[in-house]
């Protein structure tokens, strides 16, 4: 089993440092959790380790021979292994097919297939689907999968090649507790078969679940290093540069006025029925479920980024349903989920990207090479405010890690008028300093006046900042609690099926 | 500047190199002189008055099917229709002609001029309808149609409107001369009135992309249309206008086409057109600016195979070759070097 050492690795693009002279050292049987900001540089290290991407200078050493790694193919034949962010299965094809084109058991032309389709897995895959993926369906195709379940079948197709070192990018951004309670279980078994693993996550959980070690990147920089079980919640949260300190939106809050911001009756379609929801000026609801409840397509109906079959919305005093064909209902401020597909052209520039939302105030004659000069000065303030990295507009909004775009995302949602704001998962794949900074975001547009119903992962953040939080489970509302009788045993409780505690 | 240099020459000396040495072999292979036939293929197509003539009466033609390309292009459309579109604006040209064909020439030409763009655009929304409402690929859509228009030319020209003793070859009633469009002379070189609509359309089109709100709007349209609901764009009926759009331009050529250079409509007066005018969409990357370029190479190409085919003995299909080897070029060139794993 090899040590791997990656020794004084740098990397630019362009004028940015993506990796500043990096040394470190990863040992078999440990699992290594990987920390730090958006934009750190901690993907881009594994990457230099996959030979997705080419350092610019540095070497990298398995059991204390140099190897030259110029392909993710180069690091395979090392058994070095990458699960990435981008989605990597083919989406039309059955998932048992997928697999096959990947399973290293199945290799070469010559390999016979019968018509036999899922019977001509082997015994090892489809246990290690069924182990990640309780009962999973082989003939469906991918993409009738929900968001996490893909997520680990990603992994499944990985894994399945037994990789000696196994690199993991940020999985917890995309996984719930339940999905990754059970990836925690298989790394753990992983670790006992003496495979090395590293995390790349924002989550302290993942470092407390199953981490040996955690290394800390800051500005393309290993920050620091130490054992896991030494790194408690505030040291790791401090070397992560939180602002730190009690949560100052949260408890001083103004009570919601009578007046209705957003509401919804009768709303169907989508495998939702006769959904209604009343969210009152200065009022924040959250939406609280195990990923695939059907969240996501609720708020897009919501949103009128889908259409509903049927139902009324409204948005302060207007009836907008009927606006459906033309996008997103006008007064409404909606950070998608998979902000990459569903909010940005990635070819365009950050403030092509940006105006989307103010084309209709753009005079009707103007200069197009000059988006970025005409970029309102408040998104712009947003922007900075966010800490969005690089700052320049004029650059292609598809070149911002995934952090980062999410950040230009909810600075264009936040930033316009708008009586109410839908938010899903506003902030995955967000380090912790700056979840807060969202998260207070979406606070004080409350407190300006909107109404904001936010679908999140963690409960702890719904019971800290919202008024009122739905449970929902397979595509209905199984409960709803207020801000004090929000407790997370009940919450969890009936998102997994059992009756109401109360 | 230097970048401006490198530009012109990885996108036009290195094709241009690559289709010259690719044609050259091509020439030995049928036992000609590459040189000589260059400089043969070059003064056919560009050489004096009449060659320019020719040239431009064939690239205004490829500058408006090209148009039909592009247009839908910048949204992320691919209309191949340029044919059915050249045929339904010849057949609602012709259609006032006989209805009115004594009508004075300042009433006949606008009207047919109108009734050959309502006829193309008609066409082309017909395509974007099925796209933007019953979600039908108007790639395929857009194709199947040209056969559609062709057959109901031949319909119209061996039926209702075929010429009485116009025999194994029929075609319509030979135009009025009232039906003539405008040629205007500039230094022995014919230019004639389509030309000018066509720059027109041109300038239009580069115009409404670099300085308009619209422009951003397509940009928009092309690159996600998910992010265009955002800026509350109705996608579809976006669609459904610039298919429609698209289609005026061939109709216009399509008309003009008849009028001057067959003088009555009959059968294949469109053929080539739209593959020129598509290769020429392409190799300019749907700039409108570089299209005319294109479109006026391609032109000259046009002129020098009908040449070539009378004075070098070579097969009518030369032009065809030489069309193909530009595709097979630029194609190449244009392919990333490696994809990455």
């Amino acid at each position: 089993m090899p040590t791997v050492k990656l020794e004084r690795i740098c990397k630019r693009f362009g004028d940015n440092v993506a990796l500043d002279d990096v040394s470190i050292e990863l040992t078999p049987g440990e699992i290594t959790a990987l920390l730090g900001e958006n934009g750190a540089g901690k993907s881009t290290l594994m990457k230099v380790l996959y030979g997705y991407y080419t350092a610019d200078s540095g070497r990298v050493l398995l059991d204390g021979a140099e190897v030259k790694i110029r392909s993710p193919r180069d690091a395979r034949a090392h058994g070095i292994f990458m699960v990435m962010q981008s989605p990597s299965l083919v989406p039309e094809l059955p998932l048992f097919e997928n697999l096959m084109m990947f399973d290293p058991r199945m290799r070469g032309a010559g390999t016979l297939l019968t018509p036999h389709g899922v019977r001509d897995l082997p015994d090892a895959t489809v246990a290690l689907a069924n182990q990640l993926v309780p009962g999973v369906d082989f003939r469906k195709r991918v993409f009738e999968f929900d968001l996490p379940t893909i997520q680990l079948l990603e992994i499944v197709k990985v894994v399945m090649c037994e990789p000696r070192v196994l690199i993991l990018d940020e999985p917890s951004a995309i996984l719930g507790n339940h999905e990754m309670r059970r990836l925690y279980d298989y790394l753990a078994k992983q670790r006992e078969a003496g495979v090395l693993v590293v995390l790349i996550t924002h989550k302290i959980r993942d470092v407390r679940e199953c981490a040996d070690r955690v290394l800390v990147m800051r500005k393309a920089r290993l920050a620091s290093e130490r054992r896991a079980n030494s790194a408690d919640r505030e040291l790791l949260a401090d070397m992560m540069a939180v602002s730190g300190g009690a949560n100052s939106a949260s408890s001083a809050r103004p009570l919601p006025s009578g007046e209705e911001a957003f509401s919804a009756r009768g709303l169907t379609g989508n495998g939702w029925r006769d959904f209604t929801i009343s969210i009152l000026r200065g009022e924040m609801v959250g939406i609280a479920g195990i990923s695939g409840s059907g969240q996501t397509e609720l708020a897009a109906m919501l949103s009128g980024f889908i259409p509903a079959t049927s139902g009324e919305i409204r948005i302060g005093s207007k009836r907008v349903s009927g606006h459906f064909r033309n996008g997103i209902f006008p007064g409404l401020g909606y950070i998608p989920h998979a902000p990459r597909d569903n909010a940005i052209a990635g070819a365009l520039s950050m403030a092509d990207n940006l105006l989307v939302r103010y084309v209709r105030d753009l005079p009707s004659v103007l200069k197009l090479s000059n988006n970025h000069l005409r970029v309102p000065q408040r998104l712009c303030t947003r922007v900075t405010d966010l800490k969005v990295h690089p700052p320049q507009l004029d650059l292609p909004a598809g070149d911002l890690s995934g952090g980062n775009l999410q950040k230009l995302v909810v600075a264009r949602e936040l930033g316009h008028d708008a009586h109410a704001v839908i938010a899903v998962y506003p902030t995955m794949g967000l380090d912790p300093a700056t979840q807060e900074l969202v998260h207070n975001d979406l606070r004080a547009a409350a407190a300006a006046g909107k109404g904001v119903l936010m679908v999140h992962e963690d409960l702890e953040v719904l019971r800290e900042y919202c008024d009122r939080i739905l449970v929902v489970a397979d595509r209905r509302v199984v409960g709803t609690f207020d801000r004090s009788s929000a407790n997370a045993h009940d919450m969890l409780n009936l998102m997994t099926g059992g009756k109401h505690a109360a | 500047m230097r970048h401006r240099l490198q530009y012109l020459l990885r996108e036009v000396g290195a094709p241009a190199l690559g289709v010259l040495v690719l044609a050259a072999i091509f020439f030995l292979m049928n036992g000609a002189h590459p040189g000589s036939l260059f400089a043969q293929m070059f003064s056919d197509a560009f050489g004096g008055a009449f060659s320019l003539s020719q040239t431009l009466l064939n690239a205004v033609t490829i500058l408006l099917c090209g148009l039909a390309v592009s247009l839908p292009a910048r949204l992320g459309l691919i209309n191949v229709g340029a044919e059915g579109e050249m045929i339904a604006g010849a057949i609602a040209g012709t259609a006032i002609i006989l209805w009115m064909p004594s009508a004075p020439f300042l009433l006949l030409m606008p009207l047919m001029t109108l009734a050959a763009m309502a006829g193309g655009a008609i066409w082309g929304a017909i395509i974007g309808a099925g796209r933007a409402y019953f979600n039908v690929n108007e790639t395929i859509a857009s194709l199947m149609l040209n056969f559609v228009a062709a057959d109901f030319l031949e319909y119209l020209i061996n039926g209702p409107w075929e010429a009485p003793g116009s025999g194994n070859w029929p075609t319509s009633d030979p135009y009025p001369p009232n039906a003539m469009p405008p040629v205007f002379t500039f230094a022995k070189v014919q230019v004639n009135a389509s030309v000018v609509l066509a720059l027109i359309a041109v300038a239009g089109l580069f115009f409404w992309f670099t300085y308009t709100r619209g422009g951003l709007i397509a940009r928009f349209l092309l690159h996600n249309a998910r992010l265009a609901r955002f800026a509350q764009i109705p996608a579809q009926r976006w669609t459904l206008i610039v298919m429609g759009l698209a289609g005026i331009f061939p109709a216009l050529a399509g008309i003009y086409q008849s009028t001057l250079v067959e003088g009555r409509l009959q059968a294949g007066f469109y053929e080539g057109y739209m593959m020129g005018g598509f290769v020429a969409a392409w190799i300019a990357r749907n700039d409108f600016v570089a299209l005319v370029a294109t479109s006026l190479l391609l032109g000259g190409l046009f002129s020098a195979a009908d040449a070539l085919q009378l004075d070098a003995n070579l097969p009518a299909s030369t032009g065809i070759v030489i069309e193909a080897l530009i595709i097979v070029v630029v194609l190449l060139l244009r392919t990333p070097k490696r994809i990455s794993a």
